[in-house]
């Protein structure tokens, strides 16, 4: 299944006009080991300013897209670009992206600020003080002289963040960056990201297992499953705002809600809490309930909608 | 071309300021000290007088345990499994997207490893001349009398050669020194088809169990084959100084067919490195 939809939701930090080039533009994409195919008819589109997660249990394909996306690996079929570069050749320049890998390793004998400005180094495009203040951005102290080896795996994933968005590039791939951080941590490289996209105008790919924490900060969700990429979510988008769990104070309130015409009622969370979809906005929606007769206990919006379209990609119950 | 030596300089730290070359200061003092217990107590036994420390290193490249398996599968293991561990833990990755293309990450794998063999090499030849000083060898640069094949016909114990017969007049260290750059050549030409096999193979286990088992094998089959053609095929017996003497072995390998032979296996390994790497995923 091709799932690259068109979809009217407005994306946080996307840019419009002269630089609405998309940084990534790949279609059909798959990719096969021996008789095993791994990847099979991905399409992805990331613009600059936008955030786009990639979600899917292990061995899903995400890694092997991010491998094809940054060029480390050729697709065995499928087309596009990448910063430029057709993904198909193995020839002339990769394209320099931010990378940040799952579990990182670094020199282990220097110190953080070593690694980067060795690293920082290659492409002459930042110096020592670009090193200094991105340690600081992503929570390092700078003058920390202590080796990486006796880093813990929370300032690994820090050092890793610092490392693919030092040398400003204008798209970052991240791959688990949650990973071995602490709560606060979570929420600062949550902020983080969202800031690289919106002040920044970076585009960026992110992938983690936490669904809330790439709900709550991507633009449109990709989810992948048995190397296929099954839908888009997008958090941001209609059908999204209006999923909401109501609870009422009786049976009888249940069956009244289903006559009330600017409700659709969805699903079920218990004996007298329903999933519903919106039509209207909430106020409204709530004095239509009042009106109709409905004792409303509670109504709130339903955050797990990612959650909920994983559960159905994945076919799990 | 600035970008390139900014990788192989950052290549180079993280070579060099790894803590697996204290392995190797390890290896090069308990070979060196073998090497001159052997050296000192033959030297005594034959009844030749003295020995110098150069006469200890001389040994030390001529005997194929200390070399094939120990010296060589050190090397390997500090310097020729870093292009394997880096795929495995993905920070190939991280250098890659900033190298911009794969010639160049190659080249920055290559050249720090083939220097590495230099400063293997150096290390060895430091390291055993001060385990042969602390011995009891004299620091000489003349030749000892055991170095140029002297025989006391009145000794119990009938004289060996551990090495090739030196001429009168023979700078010593020059000549170990010289040992050592060939060496250097051996040990880089194998390290490159070591780092070139991991191209293909991404294990960072891979390099040391090849080397051994390749020189395992090689001398395996240097025990049941004994036809002199097998010489010229054999790399662990290229390594050796004497294996080119007419005065140590019945045939001996020609010195400019071992350069040869090494700078072809550098030279291809550089290349089939490179157009692997061209096509694999890393």
């Amino acid at each position: 299944m091709n799932t690259e939809h068109t979809h009217t939701a407005p994306l946080r930090g996307a840019r419009t006009g002269t630089d609405a080039r998309p940084l990534v533009e790949v279609r059909g994409v798959a990719k096969v080991y021996g008789s095993k195919t791994v990847l099979d008819d991905v399409a992805m589109t990331i613009r600059r300013g936008e955030v786009v997660g990639l979600v899917g249990p292990n061995g899903a394909g995400k890694t092997t897209l991010i491998r094809i996306l940054s060029g480390m690996s050729r697709p065995s079929r499928g087309e596009g670009t990448v910063l430029d570069r057709d993904i198909a050749s193995t020839a002339g320049r990769l394209p320099f992206l931010g990378l940040m890998v799952e579990r990182p390793m670094f020199i282990e004998t220097l110190s953080g600020r070593r690694n980067l400005e060795l690293l920082f180094g290659i492409r002459g495009a930042a110096d020592g003080s670009s090193a200094e203040s991105v340690l600081e951005r992503v929570g390092l102290d700078p003058s920390d002289r202590k080796p990486v080896r006796a880093y813990s795996l929370g300032m690994r994933q820090r050092l890793s963040l610092a490392q693919a968005i030092g040398e400003r590039p204008r798209l970052v791939v991240l791959d688990e960056p949650t990973n071995g951080l602490d709560p606060q941590g979570i929420i600062e490289m949550r902020s983080l990201v969202r800031e690289l996209a919106d002040r920044d105008g970076m585009g960026v790919l992110l992938t983690s297992h936490l669904l809330t924490e790439v709900e709550a900060v991507c633009d449109r969700v990709v989810l992948i499953h048995g190397g296929r990429a099954q839908r888009v979510y997008a958090p941001g988008d209609a059908e999204a705002r209006g999923a909401m769990l109501l609870e009422v104070a009786s049976p009888e309130d249940v069956g009244r809600v289903a006559s009330v015409g600017v409700v659709e009622v969805v699903g079920s969370g218990g004996p007298l809490l329903m999933r519903i979809r919106v039509r209207e906005a909430v106020p409204d929606v709530v004095r239509a309930l009042v009106g109709a007769g409905v004792r409303i206990e509670a109504i709130h919006r339903d955050g797990s909608g990612l959650e909920r379209a994983y559960m159905e990609t994945v076919g799990a119950r | 071309m600035k970008q390139t030596i900014a990788l192989i300089r950052m290549e180079l730290v993280r070579m060099f300021t790894s803590r697996r070359w204290l392995a190797g200061l390890l290896i090069w003092g308990v070979v060196g000290k073998l090497a001159a217990d052997e050296v000192g107590s033959h030297v005594r036994n034959v009844g030749l007088g003295g020995w110098t420390i150069f006469d200890v290193h001389a040994a030390l490249v001529n005997n194929m345990f200390f070399v094939g398996f120990l010296l060589l599968t050190t090397f390997v293991l500090i310097a020729c499994d870093g292009l394997a561990r880096d795929r495995e833990t993905r920070f190939a990755h991280i250098v890659m997207v900033r190298a911009g293309s794969r010639w160049e990450w190659w080249v920055s794998k290559a050249l720090p490893m083939a220097l590495a063999a230099v400063v293997f090499q150096a290390g060895a030849l430091g390291v055993t001349l001060a385990a042969a000083v602390y011995e009891g060898g004299t620091i000489s640069r003349a030749p000892s009398a055991f170095a140029l094949g002297e025989v006391n016909e009145s000794a119990d114990v009938a004289s060996q050669l551990f090495f090739t017969p030196v001429q009168p007049g023979t700078d010593m260290l020059v000549r170990e020194i010289g040992t050592s750059l060939y060496l250097s050549l051996g040990f880089a030409a194998i390290g490159m088809a070591v780092l070139a096999l991991t191209v293909r193979f991404p294990a960072s286990w891979l390099p040391g169990l090849v080397t051994v088992g390749v020189v395992l094998g090689d001398r395996i089959l240097g025990w049941f084959i004994h036809a002199s053609w097998y010489a010229w095929v054999s790399p662990s017996l290229r390594l050796m100084e004497a294996a080119h003497s007419a005065a140590v072995v019945h045939d001996p390998l020609p010195l400019w067919s071992s350069l040869v032979w090494w700078t072809v296996l550098l030279a291809g390994s550089t290349i089939a490195g490179l157009r692997m790497l061209r096509r694999v995923d890393v």
